[in-house]
């Protein structure tokens, strides 16, 4: 366990080194943890879930301020990010696996959700696209990793200045188009596509579906079916937003483009 | 610091050890790998226009369009529809306890067996939140529902046409729904209904059914000790007391005569008499099927309950007989607790009462009791206590020589239009 005030100790046990590397997942993943608890300490718990915790913290030598996400469930897809950079979404540190138990080590955005946002007011036409842009860009990253996210929604998208940086991949699973069927159903409901809720294969245009929810909340506050956005923000939405995903935008490059 | 072993590199920023997997040194908080950074191409300005303009002049033409063509509205579970006096929220869900919308239903299903269930369409003033079916009923034209796609084959899917349902009595359509999976792989398919309304505009509503096979373990009498009934209730003992059972525990019996009390308890066990050449399955002694909260329904099939008083087969949890024969005793299939009890195919002749129905709650798993014979019983069939309005169907049941037909002291409703009474 990290401890919420851990003293500052640097000093490395005696069994370092020899104790937990035995060259496996499961080995670093003692290694992480225990290097966690001498090396950070939790600031706050940023959200308890029933399928993990995520906690911030911060580096005790340089105060640095880092994201840890311990839950159960796949971690490949922040596996795949530990290799890549994107603006709009955050590094991934570190990722360690035992069993069905992962830690992510991540960076820590500092900056509103989108959903708080909208609570004070809707985007303007301009705002909308550029949100919807940067979060494109994300997914394209995603998407290019074989990864689909799965929840895109404005409490997963965190504005820090002029940037939105998309979060929360807990949901996301790698794309393996000879499955026949999702393992596991998830996703928000409202946002989440129909075929996330059924025995298709999620594919991206999973999140292009999401993304058409979310360029109508941005501009209306509401689900497409209750109001659609005007103008051609709107046809973008009705587009992304087909029951069949073979009638939306095929990949999230098209959909760029289009806004 | 610990010594080198191939299985270790040095943090370049710190000289700290650290694993060789390891991509970050949480020593002095710095990145240890190489990373890619990735950005989406630059928009491609003269391609953007070529698929621009088009979709532009499609989406002219369709604004054009819209503005003076009736709307269509659809939603995966739900979708809300504007016309001129408001705001209607639809939603499909599977009970009527439940007021959440629901997008995907899922079901196991035992290969082979036939499932009927309820598909219920809500309608609320989206503003107030209150119920306005009544309102909403007003202004349909016509509905539909289908399965247009079954994913995955090896399943069966049809829908009766929505309507109101007496079992439903607060919900204003309801589609009832009866599957079956034929094959031993999962399977789903889409329903789809189609309001149209008499404005023209057009509703289209999906939710999804999937199908899973339900895991089954089967007891032979030639692989477990069942030749009496000490072996049989040891057996069903021993498989309640397994940790993690398979759902669906079917006991495939010899054609024996079983004496004794037999006590079903812990879980759902289904019984299944013998219908070869060799003779029936026979009970001389009650069945018991204790009081549970899982709802699984435990099935006797082709079993024949031959007493002399006493209750033949007594049920506190949910329990269908199918093709059994219940004679001389004083009650043939008793319900009570949280059961709903239902008898298809069954004789029950020359008891006191055939069936009694006295269970205070629970919900109904199955409205028909259809091809049943009541012969030379004192009462037929006692209706004492029944849990919900569902009209219980007698269809294709026979009545004949009871002291009394049906005793319905609770005013259950009934559909006799096709039971024969002689």
């Amino acid at each position: 366990m990290i401890t919420q005030t851990g003293r500052k100790n640097n000093k490395l046990p005696a069994s370092f080194g020899r104790k937990f590397w035995g060259g496996g997942r499961e080995d670093v993943y003692d290694w992480l943890r225990e290097a966690l608890e001498r090396e950070f300490e939790v600031v706050r718990p940023l959200k308890e879930g029933p399928r993990g915790t995520i906690r911030l913290l911060r580096h005790r030598e340089t105060g640095r301020r880092f994201v840890l996400r311990q839950y159960a469930g796949s971690a490949e897809v922040y596996r795949r990010l530990r290799d890549v950079q994107c603006e709009h979404l955050p590094q991934v540190y570190e990722v360690a696996t035992r069993g069905e138990d992962n830690l992510v080590l991540e960076e820590y955005v500092q900056g509103d959700t989108l959903d708080c946002v909208l609570r004070g007011g809707l985007c303007s036409p301009r705002e909308t696209r550029r949100i919807a842009r940067q979060v494109c860009q994300a997914l394209w990253v995603l998407h290019s990793l074989g990864a689909v996210h799965r929840d895109v929604k404005p409490e997963n998208i965190l504005l820090r200045g002029r940037e939105a940086v998309l979060i929360d991949f807990d949901a996301a699973r790698l794309h393996k188009p000879a499955q026949d069927t999702d393992t596991q159903v998830l996703g928000t409901t409202g946002f989440a596509a129909p075929e996330q809720y059924g025995l298709s294969q999620t594919d991206g245009r999973a999140d292009i579906y999401a993304m058409g929810i979310l360029i109508n909340v941005m501009r209306t506050g509401q689900h497409p079916s209750r109001k659609l956005a005007p103008g051609h923000l709107g046809r973008v939405v009705e587009r992304c937003t087909q029951m069949m995903p073979q009638k939306r935008y095929p990949n999230v490059l098209r959909l760029m483009e289009a806004l | 610091m610990a010594e080198h072993t191939e299985k270790q590199k040095v943090c370049p920023h710190c000289g700290a050890t650290l694993p060789e997997e390891a991509a970050f040194c949480p020593y002095c908080a710095q990145t240890v790998n190489r990373r890619s950074h990735l950005k989406a191409p630059a928009k491609g300005w003269r391609r953007a226009l070529m698929v621009l303009m088009p979709l532009l002049l499609v989406g002219g033409i369709a604004a054009g369009y819209h503005l003076t063509h009736p709307q269509i509205c659809e939603g995966v579970g739900e979708v809300y529809y504007s016309d001129l006096s408001g705001t209607y929220h639809l939603f499909l869900s599977e009970s009527a306890s439940l007021q959440e919308p629901v997008q995907e239903m899922r079901q196991n299903a035992a290969i082979g067996d036939a499932y009927r269930g309820p598909v219920l369409l809500r309608v609320h003033d989206a503003d107030t939140g209150t119920d306005a079916g009544a309102a909403f009923l007003e202004k349909i034209d016509r509905v539909t529902a289908e399965f247009p796609t079954i994913e995955g084959g090896g399943a069966k899917f049809v829908c009766t046409a929505p309507a109101p349902h007496s079992a439903f009595p607060d919900v204003p359509l309801v589609s009832l729904v009866d599957y079956t999976l034929e094959a031993d792989a999962e399977a789903a398919a889409e329903m789809v209904w189609t309001i149209d309304m008499k404005n023209g505009d057009t509703i289209r509503l999906g939710v999804k059914y999937i199908l899973s096979p339900l895991p089954a373990e089967d007891y032979y009498p030639e692989d477990v000790p069942m030749g009496t009934t000490e072996e049989l209730q040891a057996l069903i003992d021993e498989i309640a007391a397994a940790a993690d059972p398979s759902p669906n525990v079917n006991i495939y019996l010899p054609a024996l005569t079983y004496d004794g009390t037999l006590v079903l308890h812990g879980r759902a066990i289904n019984l299944y008499g013998s219908t070869g050449g060799e003779g029936r399955t026979v009970f001389t002694g009650s069945i018991r099927v204790e009081a549970r909260e899982d709802g699984w329904i435990s099935y006797f099939q082709d079993i024949e309950f031959r007493g002399n008083g006493g209750v033949a087969l007594s049920a506190a949890a949910n329990a269908r007989a199918t093709n059994c024969l219940f004679t001389g005793w004083d009650t043939g299939l008793y319900g009570c607790g949280t059961a709903w009890i239902n008898s298809i195919g069954c004789t029950f002749a020359d008891n006191g009462v055939g069936l009694h129905f006295n269970s205070k709650e629970g919900s109904a798993n199955h409205s028909l009791y259809n091809d049943n014979t009541f012969r030379d019983n004192g009462t037929a069939v006692v209706l004492e206590q029944v849990p919900t309005d569902l009209a219980l169907n007698f269809i294709g049941s026979v009545f004949e020589g009871n002291g009394t037909d049906i005793d319905n002291r609770c005013g259950q409703p009934l559909d006799l239009s096709r039971a024969e009474f002689r």
